[in-house]
Protein backbone atom coordinates (compact mmCIF):
# COMPACT_ATOMS: atom_id res chain seq x y z
CA UNK A 1 0.00 0.00 0.00
CA UNK A 2 1.27 3.12 -0.85
CA UNK A 3 2.03 5.98 2.07
CA UNK A 4 2.10 9.39 2.39
CA UNK A 5 5.93 9.75 2.04
CA UNK A 6 5.71 8.32 -1.21
CA UNK A 7 4.29 10.88 -2.85
CA UNK A 8 6.56 13.64 -3.82
CA UNK A 9 6.54 16.83 -1.30
CA UNK A 10 4.64 19.01 -4.45
CA UNK A 11 2.23 16.51 -5.42
CA UNK A 12 1.52 15.92 -1.43
CA UNK A 13 0.58 20.02 -1.42
CA UNK A 14 -0.91 19.98 -4.58
CA UNK A 15 -3.54 16.97 -3.86
CA UNK A 16 -3.88 18.57 -0.52
CA UNK A 17 -4.77 21.71 -1.43
CA UNK A 18 -7.07 20.33 -4.25
CA UNK A 19 -9.04 17.19 -4.10
CA UNK A 20 -7.71 16.30 -0.94
CA UNK A 21 -5.90 12.86 0.42
CA UNK A 22 -6.79 10.02 2.19
CA UNK A 23 -5.60 9.06 4.81
CA UNK A 24 -5.49 5.79 7.27
CA UNK A 25 -5.36 6.62 10.62
CA UNK A 26 -5.78 3.54 12.65
CA UNK A 27 -9.51 2.27 12.52
CA UNK A 28 -10.45 5.60 10.49
CA UNK A 29 -10.36 6.69 7.16
CA UNK A 30 -9.89 10.76 6.95
CA UNK A 31 -10.45 12.71 3.35
CA UNK A 32 -7.80 15.75 4.60
CA UNK A 33 -8.11 18.52 2.45
CA UNK A 34 -6.14 21.89 3.58
CA UNK A 35 -5.25 25.20 1.21
CA UNK A 36 -3.00 26.58 4.27
CA UNK A 37 0.18 27.47 3.28
CA UNK A 38 3.01 26.14 5.17
CA UNK A 39 1.15 23.47 6.58
CA UNK A 40 1.71 20.89 4.05
CA UNK A 41 5.14 19.79 4.52
CA UNK A 42 5.28 19.66 8.26
CA UNK A 43 2.03 17.42 7.53
CA UNK A 44 3.63 15.23 5.09
CA UNK A 45 6.60 14.71 7.53
CA UNK A 46 4.55 13.40 10.16
CA UNK A 47 2.27 11.36 8.45
CA UNK A 48 4.52 9.81 5.85
CA UNK A 49 4.33 6.49 6.90
CA UNK A 50 0.60 6.36 7.40
CA UNK A 51 -1.50 4.17 4.62
CA UNK A 52 -2.70 6.53 1.35
CA UNK A 53 -5.93 5.67 -0.14
CA UNK A 54 -7.75 6.28 -2.59
CA UNK A 55 -11.19 8.46 -2.57
CA UNK A 56 -13.46 5.38 -4.30
CA UNK A 57 -14.68 4.84 -0.26
CA UNK A 58 -16.68 5.81 1.75
CA UNK A 59 -14.56 7.67 4.39
CA UNK A 60 -14.96 7.77 8.03
CA UNK A 61 -15.28 11.98 8.00
CA UNK A 62 -13.88 14.68 5.71
CA UNK A 63 -11.92 17.16 7.04
CA UNK A 64 -10.94 20.02 5.75
CA UNK A 65 -8.77 24.17 6.89
CA UNK A 66 -8.66 26.75 4.44
CA UNK A 67 -7.35 30.22 5.48
CA UNK A 68 -9.40 33.27 6.63
CA UNK A 69 -8.85 37.10 7.19
CA UNK A 70 -9.87 39.68 9.80
CA UNK A 71 -9.44 42.99 9.92
CA UNK A 72 -8.27 42.70 13.57
CA UNK A 73 -7.63 38.91 13.55
CA UNK A 74 -5.35 38.99 10.99
CA UNK A 75 -4.90 35.87 9.08
CA UNK A 76 -6.09 32.83 10.47
CA UNK A 77 -7.52 29.25 9.28
CA UNK A 78 -10.95 27.24 9.82
CA UNK A 79 -11.05 23.74 10.18
CA UNK A 80 -14.15 22.01 9.16
CA UNK A 81 -15.65 18.57 9.53
CA UNK A 82 -17.56 17.35 6.91
CA UNK A 83 -18.83 21.37 6.47
CA UNK A 84 -19.35 21.90 9.35
CA UNK A 85 -17.45 24.18 11.56
CA UNK A 86 -17.31 23.13 15.40
CA UNK A 87 -15.33 25.66 16.62
CA UNK A 88 -13.61 29.52 15.79
CA UNK A 89 -11.14 30.21 13.75
CA UNK A 90 -7.47 29.91 14.86
CA UNK A 91 -4.62 31.92 14.25
CA UNK A 92 -2.56 30.63 11.03
CA UNK A 93 0.55 30.32 12.74
CA UNK A 94 -1.41 27.25 14.69
CA UNK A 95 -2.98 25.60 11.90
CA UNK A 96 -1.19 22.01 12.43
CA UNK A 97 -1.89 21.68 15.89
CA UNK A 98 -5.59 22.82 15.13
CA UNK A 99 -5.69 20.10 12.47
CA UNK A 100 -4.21 17.74 15.04
CA UNK A 101 -6.66 19.08 17.39
CA UNK A 102 -9.89 18.80 15.26
CA UNK A 103 -8.99 15.30 14.58
CA UNK A 104 -9.32 13.95 18.28
CA UNK A 105 -12.29 16.14 18.17
CA UNK A 106 -14.24 14.22 15.31
CA UNK A 107 -13.03 10.95 16.96
CA UNK A 108 -13.94 12.00 20.79
CA UNK A 109 -17.46 13.59 19.43
CA UNK A 110 -18.07 11.12 16.63
CA UNK A 111 -17.17 7.26 17.21
CA UNK A 112 -19.49 6.11 19.74
CA UNK A 113 -19.09 2.78 18.30
CA UNK A 114 -15.90 2.26 20.61
CA UNK A 115 -15.63 3.07 24.17
CA UNK A 116 -13.07 6.24 23.94
CA UNK A 117 -11.34 6.33 27.51
CA UNK A 118 -8.84 9.83 27.68
CA UNK A 119 -5.92 7.38 27.89
CA UNK A 120 -2.58 6.68 26.12
CA UNK A 121 -1.79 2.67 25.19
CA UNK A 122 1.07 1.17 24.75
CA UNK A 123 1.77 -2.63 23.49
CA UNK A 124 4.87 -5.38 24.50
CA UNK A 125 4.82 -8.90 23.92
CA UNK A 126 1.27 -8.65 22.78
CA UNK A 127 -0.41 -7.06 26.00
CA UNK A 128 -1.54 -3.60 26.22
CA UNK A 129 -0.65 -0.53 29.03
CA UNK A 130 -3.43 1.51 29.30
CA UNK A 131 -2.25 5.10 30.79
CA UNK A 132 -5.73 6.90 31.81
CA UNK A 133 -4.78 10.41 33.08
CA UNK A 134 -6.28 13.86 33.32
CA UNK A 135 -4.80 16.57 31.14
CA UNK A 136 -1.54 17.79 32.54
CA UNK A 137 -0.70 14.60 34.04
CA UNK A 138 2.17 13.75 31.78
CA UNK A 139 0.48 11.23 29.95
CA UNK A 140 1.55 12.41 26.41
CA UNK A 141 5.53 12.53 27.57
CA UNK A 142 5.00 9.26 29.27
CA UNK A 143 3.78 7.47 26.17
CA UNK A 144 6.25 9.06 24.37
CA UNK A 145 9.09 7.60 26.09
CA UNK A 146 7.48 4.48 26.00
CA UNK A 147 7.22 4.33 22.33
CA UNK A 148 10.63 5.28 22.17
CA UNK A 149 12.13 2.09 24.89
CA UNK A 150 10.65 -0.88 23.20
CA UNK A 151 6.88 -0.27 23.58
CA UNK A 152 4.43 -0.39 20.65
CA UNK A 153 2.54 3.07 20.59
CA UNK A 154 -1.51 2.29 20.42
CA UNK A 155 -2.30 5.63 21.08
CA UNK A 156 -0.90 9.06 22.97
CA UNK A 157 -4.28 9.90 23.56
CA UNK A 158 -7.09 7.54 22.62
CA UNK A 159 -7.75 4.31 24.22
CA UNK A 160 -10.51 2.62 21.95
CA UNK A 161 -12.06 -0.43 23.14
CA UNK A 162 -15.11 -2.09 20.72
CA UNK A 163 -17.96 -2.68 23.56
CA UNK A 164 -17.31 -5.96 25.10
CA UNK A 165 -14.17 -6.01 24.58
CA UNK A 166 -10.66 -5.73 26.67
CA UNK A 167 -8.09 -5.04 23.57
CA UNK A 168 -6.99 -1.93 23.08
CA UNK A 169 -7.86 -0.89 18.93
CA UNK A 170 -4.67 0.83 17.95
CA UNK A 171 -4.69 4.92 16.73
CA UNK A 172 -1.24 5.87 16.52
CA UNK A 173 -0.84 9.81 15.84
CA UNK A 174 1.46 12.01 16.55
CA UNK A 175 2.33 12.56 19.71
CA UNK A 176 1.69 16.79 20.58
CA UNK A 177 4.55 17.79 23.59
CA UNK A 178 3.62 20.57 25.54
CA UNK A 179 5.84 23.66 26.91
CA UNK A 180 8.89 21.82 28.77
CA UNK A 181 8.33 18.04 27.70
CA UNK A 182 9.62 19.25 24.62
CA UNK A 183 13.10 19.79 25.51
CA UNK A 184 12.77 16.48 27.65
CA UNK A 185 12.19 14.51 24.87
CA UNK A 186 15.00 16.11 22.51
CA UNK A 187 17.10 14.91 25.62
CA UNK A 188 15.31 11.43 25.52
CA UNK A 189 14.99 10.67 22.18
CA UNK A 190 18.11 12.65 20.26
CA UNK A 191 16.93 10.87 17.15
CA UNK A 192 13.84 12.09 17.20
CA UNK A 193 12.79 14.30 14.41
CA UNK A 194 9.98 16.67 15.78
CA UNK A 195 7.58 18.84 13.97
CA UNK A 196 7.76 22.48 13.91
CA UNK A 197 7.59 24.50 17.32
CA UNK A 198 3.89 26.31 17.53
CA UNK A 199 3.90 28.73 20.16
CA UNK A 200 1.05 30.76 21.77
CA UNK A 201 -1.46 27.69 21.52
CA UNK A 202 -4.16 27.75 24.32
CA UNK A 203 -2.16 24.70 25.67
CA UNK A 204 1.02 26.54 25.38
CA UNK A 205 3.69 25.94 23.07
CA UNK A 206 3.65 22.02 21.04
CA UNK A 207 5.35 20.57 18.85
CA UNK A 208 4.38 17.18 17.75
CA UNK A 209 6.91 13.90 17.83
CA UNK A 210 5.74 11.59 14.99
CA UNK A 211 4.38 7.93 16.08
CA UNK A 212 7.31 5.27 15.10
CA UNK A 213 6.71 3.77 11.91
CA UNK A 214 6.72 0.15 13.20
CA UNK A 215 3.64 1.60 15.57
CA UNK A 216 1.85 2.86 12.58
CA UNK A 217 2.46 -0.22 10.33
CA UNK A 218 0.73 -2.54 13.31
CA UNK A 219 -1.93 -0.21 13.71
CA UNK A 220 -4.39 -3.31 12.91
CA UNK A 221 -3.27 -5.42 15.47
CA UNK A 222 -4.98 -4.76 18.79
CA UNK A 223 -4.26 -6.01 21.88
CA UNK A 224 -5.51 -6.86 25.17
CA UNK A 225 -5.55 -4.51 28.97
CA UNK A 226 -2.58 -6.18 30.90
CA UNK A 227 -2.14 -3.50 33.41
CA UNK A 228 -4.10 0.11 33.89
CA UNK A 229 -1.72 2.68 35.22
CA UNK A 230 -2.70 6.30 35.98
CA UNK A 231 0.28 8.58 35.82
CA UNK A 232 0.51 11.61 37.75
CA UNK A 233 4.02 13.98 36.81
CA UNK A 234 4.92 15.85 39.76
CA UNK A 235 8.24 17.89 40.31
CA UNK A 236 10.21 15.94 42.38
CA UNK A 237 8.16 13.64 43.60
CA UNK A 238 9.92 10.27 44.75
CA UNK A 239 8.97 7.29 41.89
CA UNK A 240 6.10 5.20 43.68
CA UNK A 241 3.98 2.82 41.69
CA UNK A 242 1.44 1.54 44.26
CA UNK A 243 -1.45 -1.09 43.30
CA UNK A 244 -5.40 -0.54 43.62
CA UNK A 245 -8.47 -1.99 43.79
CA UNK A 246 -10.36 -3.08 41.30
CA UNK A 247 -13.59 -0.71 41.94
CA UNK A 248 -11.20 2.07 42.19
CA UNK A 249 -9.89 1.51 39.32
CA UNK A 250 -13.44 0.75 37.49
CA UNK A 251 -14.40 4.28 38.93
CA UNK A 252 -11.57 5.90 37.27
CA UNK A 253 -11.61 4.44 34.27
CA UNK A 254 -15.37 4.72 33.75
CA UNK A 255 -15.00 8.52 35.22
CA UNK A 256 -12.14 9.20 32.22
CA UNK A 257 -14.03 7.53 29.28
CA UNK A 258 -15.31 10.43 27.49
CA UNK A 259 -18.29 8.05 26.25
CA UNK A 260 -19.45 5.94 28.94
CA UNK A 261 -23.13 7.56 29.70
CA UNK A 262 -23.73 6.97 26.62
CA UNK A 263 -22.76 3.74 25.71
CA UNK A 264 -24.52 2.11 28.63
CA UNK A 265 -24.11 -1.55 29.70
CA UNK A 266 -21.67 -2.07 26.84
CA UNK A 267 -19.58 0.56 28.62
CA UNK A 268 -19.63 -0.97 31.63
CA UNK A 269 -19.03 -4.47 30.23
CA UNK A 270 -15.75 -3.35 28.64
CA UNK A 271 -14.93 -1.54 32.12
CA UNK A 272 -15.51 -4.68 33.71
CA UNK A 273 -13.49 -6.89 31.71
CA UNK A 274 -10.61 -4.66 31.86
CA UNK A 275 -10.64 -4.33 35.85
CA UNK A 276 -11.19 -8.15 36.01
CA UNK A 277 -8.25 -8.75 33.07
CA UNK A 278 -5.82 -6.25 34.03
CA UNK A 279 -3.42 -5.24 37.11
CA UNK A 280 -3.85 -1.68 37.90
CA UNK A 281 -1.75 0.87 39.69
CA UNK A 282 -0.71 4.65 40.49
CA UNK A 283 1.86 6.08 39.16
CA UNK A 284 3.34 9.54 40.54
CA UNK A 285 6.71 10.59 38.73
CA UNK A 286 9.31 12.91 38.40
CA UNK A 287 11.86 11.74 36.27
CA UNK A 288 11.19 10.02 32.87
CA UNK A 289 13.83 7.30 33.29
CA UNK A 290 12.60 5.77 36.72
CA UNK A 291 9.18 5.72 35.22
CA UNK A 292 9.83 3.51 32.12
CA UNK A 293 12.18 1.35 34.12
CA UNK A 294 9.52 0.69 36.63
CA UNK A 295 7.08 0.26 33.74
CA UNK A 296 9.30 -1.87 31.98
CA UNK A 297 9.64 -3.88 35.33
CA UNK A 298 5.85 -4.52 35.75
CA UNK A 299 5.71 -5.86 32.01
CA UNK A 300 8.63 -7.62 33.24
CA UNK A 301 7.37 -9.66 35.83
CA UNK B 1 -43.54 3.21 58.79
CA UNK B 2 -47.22 2.79 56.28
CA UNK B 3 -50.06 4.31 56.76
CA UNK B 4 -51.55 1.72 59.16
CA UNK B 5 -48.69 1.96 61.21
CA UNK B 6 -46.96 -1.19 60.57
CA UNK B 7 -43.79 -0.69 59.14
CA UNK B 8 -42.86 -0.20 55.44
CA UNK B 9 -41.38 -3.35 53.60
CA UNK B 10 -39.26 -3.46 50.53
CA UNK B 11 -37.78 -5.78 48.40
CA UNK B 12 -35.60 -5.67 45.62
CA UNK B 13 -36.25 -4.70 41.65
CA UNK B 14 -35.77 -7.19 39.51
CA UNK B 15 -32.44 -8.96 39.33
CA UNK B 16 -32.62 -8.88 35.77
CA UNK B 17 -32.65 -5.13 35.93
CA UNK B 18 -28.71 -5.77 37.38
CA UNK B 19 -25.16 -6.51 35.79
CA UNK B 20 -22.79 -6.60 38.81
CA UNK B 21 -18.90 -6.22 38.29
CA UNK B 22 -16.34 -6.84 41.15
CA UNK B 23 -18.69 -9.03 42.80
CA UNK B 24 -17.15 -10.47 46.53
CA UNK B 25 -14.68 -7.55 46.62
CA UNK B 26 -15.67 -4.02 46.32
CA UNK B 27 -19.16 -4.75 44.14
CA UNK B 28 -19.97 -2.74 41.18
CA UNK B 29 -23.85 -2.51 39.90
CA UNK B 30 -24.97 -1.31 36.75
CA UNK B 31 -28.66 -0.45 36.16
CA UNK B 32 -30.20 -1.41 33.60
CA UNK B 33 -33.43 0.38 33.71
CA UNK B 34 -32.09 3.87 34.69
CA UNK B 35 -28.32 3.22 32.91
CA UNK B 36 -26.48 4.11 35.86
CA UNK B 37 -24.10 2.70 37.62
CA UNK B 38 -23.25 2.36 41.40
CA UNK B 39 -20.75 1.82 43.90
CA UNK B 40 -21.72 -0.01 46.83
CA UNK B 41 -20.32 -1.80 49.75
CA UNK B 42 -20.93 -5.56 50.74
CA UNK B 43 -23.69 -5.34 52.89
CA UNK B 44 -25.85 -3.16 49.81
CA UNK B 45 -24.85 -6.18 47.35
CA UNK B 46 -26.35 -8.91 49.97
CA UNK B 47 -29.58 -6.94 50.31
CA UNK B 48 -30.41 -6.29 46.50
CA UNK B 49 -29.13 -10.32 45.50
CA UNK B 50 -30.35 -11.85 48.65
CA UNK B 51 -31.62 -10.19 51.78
CA UNK B 52 -34.26 -8.41 49.12
CA UNK B 53 -35.25 -11.35 47.03
CA UNK B 54 -38.67 -11.79 49.82
CA UNK B 55 -39.71 -8.71 50.86
CA UNK B 56 -38.82 -7.04 54.35
CA UNK B 57 -39.01 -4.73 56.74
CA UNK B 58 -35.69 -2.62 57.81
CA UNK B 59 -35.97 -4.71 61.31
CA UNK B 60 -36.18 -8.25 59.69
CA UNK B 61 -33.38 -7.16 56.74
CA UNK B 62 -31.45 -5.83 58.97
CA UNK B 63 -31.56 -9.18 61.22
CA UNK B 64 -30.77 -11.44 57.80
CA UNK B 65 -27.71 -8.79 57.17
CA UNK B 66 -26.64 -9.40 60.75
CA UNK B 67 -26.89 -13.30 60.37
CA UNK B 68 -25.16 -13.12 57.29
CA UNK B 69 -22.34 -11.27 59.13
CA UNK B 70 -22.24 -13.34 61.96
CA UNK B 71 -21.65 -16.12 59.55
CA UNK B 72 -18.62 -14.37 58.22
CA UNK B 73 -17.87 -13.01 61.22
CA UNK B 74 -18.10 -9.63 59.96
CA UNK B 75 -20.30 -7.95 62.72
CA UNK B 76 -18.29 -4.66 63.87
CA UNK B 77 -19.64 -2.45 67.27
CA UNK B 78 -20.24 0.13 65.35
CA UNK B 79 -23.38 -1.64 63.85
CA UNK B 80 -25.48 -1.87 67.18
CA UNK B 81 -28.27 0.26 65.23
CA UNK B 82 -28.11 -2.15 62.23
CA UNK B 83 -32.07 -1.24 61.87
CA UNK B 84 -31.51 2.23 61.71
CA UNK B 85 -29.00 2.25 59.22
CA UNK B 86 -30.57 -0.25 57.26
CA UNK B 87 -33.88 1.85 57.36
CA UNK B 88 -31.41 4.30 55.98
CA UNK B 89 -30.07 2.43 52.66
CA UNK B 90 -33.67 1.00 51.83
CA UNK B 91 -34.57 4.48 51.73
CA UNK B 92 -31.57 5.56 49.56
CA UNK B 93 -31.75 2.65 47.24
CA UNK B 94 -35.82 3.14 46.61
CA UNK B 95 -34.62 6.58 45.06
CA UNK B 96 -31.83 5.30 43.02
CA UNK B 97 -34.72 3.12 42.20
CA UNK B 98 -33.19 0.04 42.87
CA UNK B 99 -35.47 -1.58 45.40
CA UNK B 100 -39.57 -0.96 45.62
CA UNK B 101 -42.30 -0.83 48.80
CA UNK B 102 -44.38 -3.72 48.83
CA UNK B 103 -47.86 -3.02 49.39
CA UNK B 104 -49.50 -4.37 53.03
CA UNK B 105 -51.39 -7.37 52.72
Amino acid sequence: MRTVGSLAPASFASLLAAEGLGVRIGPFDFHVRARVSGLAQPLQDLYRDYPLLDRERVFSAHVAMRETWRLRGGRRVRFSVDGRTPHDDMPRGQALAVLEWGLNLVVALRFHGFLMLHAAAVERNGRALLLPAAPGHGKTTLCAALAHRGWRLLSDEFGLLRPGSPDIVPVPRPMPLKNESIAVMRAFVPEARLGPTITGTIKGTVAHLPAPAASVARAAEEAPVAWVVFPRWEAGARLALEPIGAAEAFLAIASNAFNYETLGEPAFDTVRRITEGARCYRLVYADLDEAVAALDALAGG
Amino acid sequence: MSDRGRPARWRAVAQSEFAWANEGEAPVLYHRRSGRTHFVNAATALLLQEILLEPKDAGEAAAALAAAQAAAEEASPEEADLPGQVQAILLRLEELGLVERVPQP
